[in-house]
């Protein structure tokens, strides 16, 4: 086990040292093997120099660069790993959304009275309410609400309760 | 390689390639048993590219798939240079602690 990785891990030495030490480095691990002498450490050291060698032909300033970056990833990973997970976003109770709010649902059942619009406008079955954009993390809103019937047009601020779908009292 | 860059381990490798040509493992051995530092194989040949690069070290044909690696007249040089310099400073480290003593 300890013989493959240790083979496998001198890929990380740049390829031109791979190429000109790869059989007598095999030959070395073969060596340190056949005499019980091989540890995880040789492996760990073999990696640290592989990536050492590959630093050092990058350059100093791409290799700092190279460092740093993952220097700043290894910060980000671990302080997503250590700080707890932020609270979610509550529920507003009673939120105003008027841009997201116009709406308009066709009432073909009933008409105005003759004094002007129903004091409630109840959808009728079939009739579908979307609103645009979908509100997030909102159950509770108001709207403008505009019910075109058969002989005119009526207004209403509304009430609208999403985790009911449904209508709520409303006013003029 | 300058002399200031000839780095602990490579002195080492020098050193024990200055007693006779070497491959990996008797290098290692050979290191361990003269100075007390047991060598990685991944150090080893770090060291090994970085000294052959620089003409201190050459490699000889392979001896029963084992490259054996020798020290060059540079590399000879160099070590002559590092190995007085490190002397000079253990004599006077070592005579300065003696007058200190006494």
């Amino acid at each position: 086990m300890k013989l493959r990785i240790a083979r496998w891990l001198f890929r990380l030495a740049p390829t031109q040292t791979r190429h000109r030490y790869r059989g007598d480095f095999g030959m070395l691990i073969d060596d340190l093997a056949d005499a019980r002498e091989l540890r995880w450490g040789q492996c760990v050291n073999i990696a640290a120099t592989g990536l050492r060698l590959r630093l050092r032909g990058l350059g100093r300033r791409r290799g700092g660069a190279l460092i740093g970056a993952l220097a700043l990833v290894t910060l980000v990973l671990s302080l997503g790993a250590w700080l707890p997970p932020g609270n979610p976003a509550q529920p507003t109770r009673k939120i105003s959304v008027p841009s997201a709010s116009t709406t308009t649902v066709l009432v073909i059942r009933r008409t105005p009275t003759t004094a002007g619009c129903p004091p409630s406008p109840v959808s009728p079955s079939g009739a579908r309410l979307q609103v645009l954009p979908e509100p997030k993390g909102i159950t509770t809103f108001r709207s403008t609400v505009t019910v075109v019937y058969t002989d005119g047009t009526c207004e209403y601020t509304a009430k609208w309760n999403l985790s009911h779908a449904g209508l709520l009292p409303n006013g003029r | 390689m300058s002399k200031n860059r000839l780095s602990e381990r490579s002195a080492l490798i020098l050193a024990s390639l200055a007693g006779g040509a070497k491959h990996g493992y008797a290098l290692i051995k050979d290191i361990q048993d003269f100075a007390g530092v047991r060598l990685g194989p991944g150090t080893l040949y770090g060291c090994l590219s970085t000294l052959e690069e620089s003409g201190l070290v050459e490699s000889l044909p392979a001896v029963d798939r084992r490259l054996p690696y020798r020290i060059t007249a540079l590399g000879a040089e160099l070590l002559r240079t590092r190995l007085e310099e490190s002397a000079r400073v253990a004599q006077t480290g070592l005579a300065r602690l003696q007058g200190g003593l006494a």
